[in-house]
């Protein structure tokens, strides 16, 4: 069926099961990305970028993977790529030991976030604060949100325009080097500025 | 008195808390909410349960609060049946409905935390991802 003619299709609602449903896998830079698209009726994998399956309707399988040529992919869905939002970026910042002093490198790092959020605006800013495993999971979650607070206060105090700004601790649960307990590891003594 | 009036506020903020950002536009974008039609623009935040519309030669670009994208084509009609990524309560909950157009979809940090908990609807089906970037015509 040629594309070109599809448009004329939804003239009337009788021709739309005429069309098929696309999914096709894009390069997402990440290597072992894929996706599994199922009906009622069955499932298939895409694997590989280009890879795609044509649907038709619930109650049938999807069709067997084929390729998409990047000519096609272009075609079909050029204006849908262009519309799409630049990446999120992530900054980390480093702490001294048990406190809430930014090292002298991390200083800099927090000026090139600055830039960035307003570089991005209108963003949503989230600043998430994690500790080492030095301590307790009680104090280290109180000390991973006070550092996210230190730095939403330096934020605001420079007056960027953000849509919305949180600060969480996640002490350490979610550790940036995994670690035995009560281990001095200066990466986890960190916070993300996950810009949006 | 005054510690219900402040209990209620927190009690709604949470409750409407926003999940994504409007990050790019063009043409004629509408979101229903609750009965309302609200015209998007680019800054515009987005709420679970919202359904996006994009008008004839409109799109659209929105980020998820995990740095999930999606971006809409023409004549598309996209449901925020729900997204909820909060790694420090490890409770991950993301469902999607494209209903009529086109999409594409870059996964954030859901991708790597709990790609299992990824819905996103078609009308014959749903596709699962495993840290993907995709993209899907729904005719």
């Amino acid at each position: 069926m040629n594309y070109k003619f599809i448009p004329l299709l939804f003239l009337g609602f009788i021709f739309i099961g005429c069309a098929h449903t696309r999914v096709v896998l894009l390069d997402s830079g990440k290597v072992n990305s894929s996706v599994i698209v199922s009906t009622d009726k069955g499932s298939q994998k895409l694997n590989a970028v280009g890879k795609y399956v044509k649907l038709k309707d619930k109650s049938k399988a999807p069709s067997k993977p084929d390729m998409m040529s990047e000519d096609e992919i272009a075609r079909r869905f050029s204006k849908v790529l262009a519309a799409a939002p630049k990446k999120a970026i992530s900054h980390i910042l480093y702490f001294k030991p048990h406190s809430t002093e930014l090292t002298e490198k991390s200083l800099d790092v927090l000026k090139k976030a600055f830039e960035d959020i307003k570089k991005n605006a209108p963003c949503m800013v989230d600043i998430i604060g994690h500790t080492d495993t030095v301590g307790s999971n009680a104090i280290n979650a109180k000390v991973s949100l006070k550092r996210a607070k230190t730095i939403e206060s330096l934020i605001k105090k420079e007056n960027i325009e953000v849509v919305s700004m949180t600060a969480k601790g996640y002490g350490e649960e979610d550790l940036l080097v995994d670690t035995p307990d009560n281990t001095d590891e200066a990466k986890n003594r960190n916070v993300e500025i996950f810009i949006k | 008195m005054k510690k219900f009036i402040i209990l209620v506020l927190f009690m709604s903020s949470s409750l409407f808390a926003s999940v994504a950002i409007v990050k790019t536009m063009s043409g004629d974008v509408e979101v229903k909410r609750e009965k309302k039609s609200i015209s998007l623009k680019v800054g515009s935040t987005l709420n679970n349960g919202d359904i996006i519309m994009s008008k004839a030669k409109s799109s659209i670009g929105i980020t998820f609060d995990d740095g999930t994208r999606i971006s809409l084509g023409e004549k598309a009609i996209f449901v925020i049946k729900k997204f909820k990524v909060e790694p420090s309560k490890k409770e991950y909950d993301v469902d999607l409905d494209l209903k009529k157009g086109k999409a594409v979809f870059s996964s954030g940090k859901i991708g790597k935390l709990s790609p299992a908990s990824v819905k996103f609807r078609i009308p014959e089906g749903i596709i699962g991802i495993r840290g993907t970037k995709f993209a899907v015509e729904v005719k």
